[in-house]
């Protein structure tokens, strides 16, 4: 980009454009939402990834949403799963919480759906940081 | 009693994938907040512009 020229493919610190770095930085970056990007002293991002996964989820346990299981019996369960577990550390955190699902409500449901999209945005956000570490992307 | 409107929920997340959504695919401040409030403002006037087109059929 002629505008940005310092921002060009700059490659990460360690072993740029490899397979293991790049997972390594996926899993730094999916365990612990912003995690990488605070690592490498990229704080804006760092907070505003972090902050947006943390709000998203612990909005979604406040308002009693399920937090999936691995034992599920159909699709929706198995994607639901999928999606929450894509929350990193959060998504122990919140299956060991106290605070028990109630879908009965509406506000249930919103709180399955903010977990479900916390997951998935940090999920973003983590190969976000594996294409910057591996050289897909410039930083 | 934990509880929120809906209106509330659509823009709690509006905002968090919006400023996501600008941080990932923007490189400059300037870039990501028109980039972040133009997806905000589609996500909640989407959500708002379908909800009057689905009002006659929803009695």
């Amino acid at each position: 980009m002629a505008s940005q020229p310092n921002r060009a493919a700059r490659p990460l610190p360690g072993p740029s454009g490899s397979l293991v770095w790049g997972m390594a930085v996926f899993l730094a970056g999916w365990i612990v939402p912003g995690l990488r990007h605070a690592l490498l002293g990229r704080w804006s991002r760092a907070v505003v990834f972090c902050l947006s996964v943390v709000a998203l989820a612990a909005a979604g346990v406040w308002l009693r949403g399920v937090v999936f299981t691995g034992q599920a019996t159909d699709l929706f369960g198995l994607f639901g799963f999928l999606a929450d577990l894509g929350a990193g550390v959060l998504y122990p955190l919140a299956r060991s919480s106290d605070i028990v699902a109630d879908v009965s409500r509406a506000a249930g449901d919103y709180g399955t759906r903010f977990f479900a999209a916390a997951g998935t945005l940090n999920l973003l956000c983590a190969f976000d940081a594996y294409a910057v570490a591996t050289g897909h992307k410039p930083r | 009693m934990s509880n929120i409107s809906h209106f509330a929920a659509m823009t709690l997340f509006a905002a968090a994938a919006s400023a996501t959504l600008a941080f990932q695919s923007r490189p400059t401040n300037r870039e990501r907040l028109v980039y972040a409030v133009k997806t905000f403002v589609l996500f909640v006037g989407g959500a708002i512009l379908i909800g009057w087109l689905l009002y006659p059929i929803s009695r």
